[in-house]
């Protein structure tokens, strides 16, 4: 695990190292403007669907740094018939660099909170489990628009040091 | 006025079905859960949350896999291979009930279910009372004798510890079968292997039911059935139009995996 984390953060450093873009643009003015970001992703790290928000750490030269804290479920009833819903809480961290169209990379987790059954105890608890993830993505926004697209490939670390293979897609709105 | 009431109790009956079944169960068919609430639910088929789900909403019973693992307890799973639905690799016999809690389902994505021990769930289903379907997994390749009598006196054993009122027990293996007839002839025993030696099978030993498929099932197979005194087990049925198909072919249990569109049809 160590050590797929650790290529994951070289590759992260890596890639954002590896592009320099010259000059600043009106459109990069325009986007330097937004701090914020809240966007509705669905599957990836979300379960079905999760709002998040994101803080727009940097800008520099048309490459961003940025901070997504989000929350998403897959349903809000347990087993019992009970509202008690499960909870998928994505954080990561990204980085994108280009205009219109950027590429982005991310590293991160998702903490979900679980309705299980507890053969101990023979009822329902809550439990925590933290899943690492890596993100790949296509960034879109339209030239001095506030919108944003993404469309990502989400590998997961899971359980035996499997690569759970999955991706999702994003919309969501800059804020100032 | 009277044209639009006359409409609304055409349009409502229209959209009812009227169910009178004929079988062996007391003319009514019981709502099985395959495997829980069975293929599409969110949660994996045999996990304790889709077995203590199905019996929540109301299933008269539920139908779950079973297998021996290599220290003599029972597991609820279905695959002999882990790898295909855990994330965990080698044959289900091979392992310890110690380590079996530790082995999550693969889905959902960030879903973290775990395999569950037979004795688990049958202690979490006694105070409800459901029926109590087990379809006896047998992929070990020991085949002798001694293999058969310890899972069959084990089972027996689990199921004295946690009686229930109802308890059917599924086998498509003749050894496993004489095995339980001779342990314990009180036992609803079902054939679920081939339907071509179904009545055979059924004969020899004095069977309960027989389980079909109910895409392959005929009709005049559950009524050869119910004449010879055999009750009928439907599993398989996927849809609205499965379901309702199945039920007009009056079988005494139907094992679902639209539990909850089962339950709308027939109350």
């Amino acid at each position: 695990m160590f050590y797929f984390k650790s290529k994951l953060v070289l590759l992260f450093f890596l890639t954002g190292s590896a592009f320099k873009l010259s000059g600043q643009s009106a459109r990069l003015k325009q986007q330097h403007a937004y701090h914020h970001l809240v966007h509705l992703t669905l599957l990836e790290l979300s379960g079905y669907a999760s709002i998040n928000y994101e803080g727009i750490l940097l800008h520099h030269r048309g490459l961003q740094l940025a901070a997504r804290l989000g929350l998403g479920s897959y349903q809000l009833k347990d087993f019992s018939g009970n509202i008690n819903p499960n909870l998928i809480v994505p954080l990561m961290v990204y980085q994108r660099f280009g205009r219109q169209l950027k590429i982005e990379t991310g590293i991160g987790m998702a903490l979900t909170a679980d309705v299980l059954f507890d053969t101990k105890k023979m009822k329902a608890v809550r439990s925590i489990h933290q899943t690492p993830c890596a993100s790949l993505g296509l960034v879109y926004q339209p030239e001095y628009s506030q919108l944003f697209f993404r469309l990502a490939y989400t590998p997961m670390l899971v359980q035996n040091n499997h690569i759970r293979h999955y991706g999702g897609l994003a919309l969501g709105y800059f804020l100032k | 006025m009277k044209n639009i009431t006359l409409c609304l109790v055409l349009l409502y009956g229209c959209s009812r079905t009227d169910i009178h079944p004929i079988n062996l169960n007391g003319n009514r068919i019981d709502i099985i859960g395959h495997g829980g609430m069975g293929i599409f639910s969110l949660y994996p088929m045999n996990s304790a949350e889709s077995i203590l789900m199905a019996v929540s909403s109301g299933a008269d019973g539920v139908e779950m896999d079973c297998e021996l693992l290599a220290d003599g307890k029972f597991v609820v799973f279905h695959d002999e291979i882990l790898s295909e639905l855990t994330w965990y690799s080698g044959k289900i016999y091979d392992m310890n009930s110690s380590s079996i809690s530790q082995v999550l389902y693969k889905d959902p994505p960030l879903g973290n279910y775990h395999l569950v021990l037979l004795e688990d769930m049958l202690q979490a289903l006694h105070p409800s009372d459901p029926l109590v379907t087990l379809d006896l997994k047998t992929f070990s390749p020991d085949t002798s004798d001694a293999y058969v009598s310890n899972y069959c006196v084990r089972l027996i054993h689990l199921l004295k510890k946690y009686p229930f009122s109802k308890v059917n027990i599924e086998s498509k293996n003749e050894k496993f079968i004489r095995k339980f007839n001779q342990a314990d002839s009180a036992l609803r025993l079902f054939w679920s292997g081939s339907a071509d030696h179904a009545f055979d099978v059924a004969a020899r030993h004095h069977l309960y039911g027989i389980t079909y498929n109910f895409q392959d099932c005929e009709q005049e197979w559950i009524d050869q059935a119910h004449a010879r005194g055999l009750r009928v087990a439907l599993w398989n049925t996927q849809s609205k139009k499965d379901n309702l198909n199945a039920i007009e072919m009056n079988p005494d249990f139907i094992q679902t995996d639209r539990l909850r569109t089962l339950q709308n049809l027939l109350r």
